[in-house]
């Protein structure tokens, strides 16, 4: 990891098309404001992370849990009323 | 043999038949899975869930189910670049699925609403998208209220 030091309204530019910019320091939080072409998608890492975790939670598929899924799930048509318990 | 249609198979549900009109094209793939840019959208007789599967992993498949069905107040804001990336002219091409997590216990059961899949159905483009809303988390649980 390169690590920099920045004051207020310094930046950083990463590549050419990058920059993030020192905006505001107050206390325990630093205010940053990121320009990026629209095809570098920017988020705050904890929410990647979690996004990262949950996906790979999901792609366990136990036949079992699936199976409970599907007895308790409501159907999404109502047309097989004789269906209905 | 119909020319377009292919055999995508899960490791644990099995083959199922598809055609391209099921074609999924994710440019940057989902969160943790940036390698795979192809699924399939399947029904797999799984009502009113689906099956989300990679054609190039079976291990890589997801239950994906239409969130209103268990969360009709869901609803967030599409940025514009997220409407650019996908092609997206007209609202009535948008689909959101959301990613189911299974679980033995069925009250642990929850569905994905701040990263939900978003896809042009006019051009089968998709994506993860990050919803804007500190009231959606990854676990909203289907049949709980917890």
């Amino acid at each position: 990891m390169l690590v920099l030091s920045r004051k207020i309204n310094q930046s950083i530019m990463i590549g050419d098309d990058i920059e993030i910019m020192i905006v505001d320091i107050k206390q325990d939080q630093v205010k940053l404001g990121i320009v990026a072409p629209t095809s570098i998608k920017v988020y705050r890492k904890e929410i990647y992370d979690e996004i990262k975790t949950a996906n790979i939670e999901a792609q366990k598929i136990s036949k079992e849990s699936l199976k409970k899924l599907l007895d308790k799930a409501p159907k999404k048509n109502e047309k097989d009323k004789n269906e209905e318990q | 043999m119909n020319k377009n249609s292919t055999t995508v198979k899960n490791i644990n549900l099995g083959s199922f038949n598809v055609d391209e009109t099921q074609k999924l094209i994710f440019d940057e793939g989902i969160f943790g899975f940036e390698h795979i840019k192809e699924y399939y959208l399947i029904d797999a007789n799984l009502a009113p869930f689906m099956l989300l599967q990679s054609i190039e992993d079976e291990a890589i498949g997801f239950i994906v189910c239409d969130p209103f069905l268990f969360f009709p107040d869901y609803e967030f804001d599409l940025s514009e670049d997220a409407k650019n990336l996908l092609g997206l002219d007209k609202s009535t091409d948008l689909l959101i699925l959301v990613i189911v997590t299974l679980s033995e216990r069925i009250e642990d059961v929850s569905a994905n609403l701040i990263g939900p899949i978003i896809i042009n159905i006019k051009t089968h483009k998709a994506m993860q998208y990050i919803v804007n809303d500190p009231k959606y988390t990854t676990k909203h649980y289907l049949f709980s209220n917890k």
